[in-house]
């Protein structure tokens, strides 16, 4: 995993890319948009996930700084996780970089999670699929997760 | 005769300046509606475009509709495509900006970004709470008839019932007529009730919701839910709203629209049925 090392507000792209490891998609881009056969599932729904999250990154010894993390990307048909873009605000809606640490550790995070049920089409084709997660820090602490 | 040559170089510059100072002004308008129909052309392609080239794109032709011609609400629109894509810094920035402006739908906006993306209810309350105080108005988006709809949300997801029960009470109010209130508003004050012990009037919010929408599972879901802790209702009855909510399940709506910010999980249906069967084997042995 190689992370930007230095992560500008300026960045040209709008949303900032924080993840540069190899990840391609099974399909094209496009293809997410289609409206699959089934759509992209948790085991145990969003309750379990926002659990999994929440537990995982509260036994991290970090300190989070105040503020909403976006955090979109990419779950290809063999179940990896890539193409992370992250966009930050503080708890006053202004534009945020978080630090490279807490990106590091939300993303390590999301990779481990392994209970995805993917989609797929009427063929039975696995699909690639999107997601974001938004996470709201607060007092050094992870407050909230927001599906 | 060098006075009737002043009187007639007076008439024609009176004369004169009546037909140019008019021309100047059409000229200055008609600059302004053009550069708001190309402004507005703009506008509508950002739209078209969205499908086949994605929300960047039709950002930038937002941008470009701003360059010709200054618009609070193309940054209202803005912000809202900036939204769908998780740009929430830049959809805050620009929604900044409209109410820099002086337009109050931008509170609104802001007001929905906060509670639907962020769970910032204070935040919420107070930005809707402000469009209300500045337009007098109360008229909301999103397929809810009225802003309180989502005020009231706000409270309850707060945790203080009492407040939300009002809001949604004011809906129902405003509504007139109880067909044309959100169903959702019946099913969030029954909620509200539940939690604080009004059950009768809980039961009669998901009643009527359930006669007025057919295909709603939540409406269901909740009222069987209500039904088995009272333990007094048959369990034929309590069956048949288990399977109505499991049938329309395909017809949940998003959060907003469920109890706090769980949805109504398959699970969920699957576990009041269990729960309903074991209390029969029960009463059966």
């Amino acid at each position: 995993m190689v992370l930007q090392a230095c992560i500008s507000s300026n960045a040209k792209d709008d949303a900032i890319e924080i993840d540069e490891k190899s990840f391609s998609l099974c399909l094209a881009k496009d293809s997410i948009k289609a409206y699959p056969y089934s759509s992209l599932e948790y085991k145990g729904h969003q309750r379990a996930l926002r659990n999994d999250l929440m537990t995982q990154l509260k036994n991290k010894d970090i300190k989070f700084s105040d503020g909403y993390l976006f955090v979109s990307y990419y779950i290809n048909c063999k179940g990896e996780s890539g193409n992370f873009q992250v966009d930050g605000m503080d708890l006053n809606y202004k534009e945020k970089t978080f630090e490279k640490e807490i990106l590091q550790s939300v993303q390590t995070e999301i990779e481990n999670l392994s209970k995805w049920k993917l989609p797929y089409n009427k063929s039975g084709e696995t699909l690639d699929a999107a997601y974001s997660i938004t996470f709201k820090f607060k007092d050094d602490t992870i407050e909230k997760i927001i599906l | 005769m060098k006075a009737q040559h002043l009187i007639s170089y007076i008439i024609l510059f009176a004369l004169f300046s009546s037909c140019t100072r008019p021309a100047n002004l059409l000229k200055k308008d008609l600059e302004t509606w053009e550069k708001k129909a190309i402004a507005q052309e703009l506008m509508d392609s950002a739209y078209q475009i969205i499908d086949d080239f994605g929300y960047r794109k039709a950002i930038a032709l937002v941008d470009s509709a701003n360059n010709v011609h200054k618009d609070a609400d193309n940054f209202i629109i803005k912000a809202r495509f900036e939204a769908r894509i998780g740009l929430f810094a830049k959809a805050f920035a620009d929604l900044e900006k409209a109410i820099e402006m002086g337009n109050h739908d931008a509170y609104k906006e802001r007001g929905w970004n906060k509670l639907y993306f962020m769970n910032d209810f204070e935040g919420a309350i107070a930005d809707m709470e402000t469009y209300k105080r500045k337009t007098n108005q109360s008229t909301a988006f999103h397929r809810a008839k009225n802003l309180d709809e989502f005020i009231g949300v706000a409270y309850k997801m707060k945790g203080d019932y009492n407040k939300a029960i009002e809001y949604f009470t004011n809906c129902v109010n405003e509504a007139g007529k109880p067909s044309w209130v959100d169903v959702y508003v019946l099913m969030h004050r029954a909620l509200c009730y539940q939690q604080t012990g009004e059950i009768e009037k809980a039961k009669a919010d998901l009643i009527e919701m359930n006669r007025q929408c057919k295909s709603c599972p939540e409406g269901y879901y909740y009222l069987a839910k209500i039904l088995i802790e009272e333990n007094q209702t048959e369990t034929k009855e309590l069956l048949t709203l288990i399977n109505r909510a499991m049938d329309n399940r395909r017809m949940l709506r998003y959060w907003i629209y469920h109890e706090h910010t769980d949805q109504v999980y398959v699970e969920d249906i699957q576990q009041l049925l269990a729960d309903v069967k074991l209390k029969e084997a029960v009463v059966l042995n």
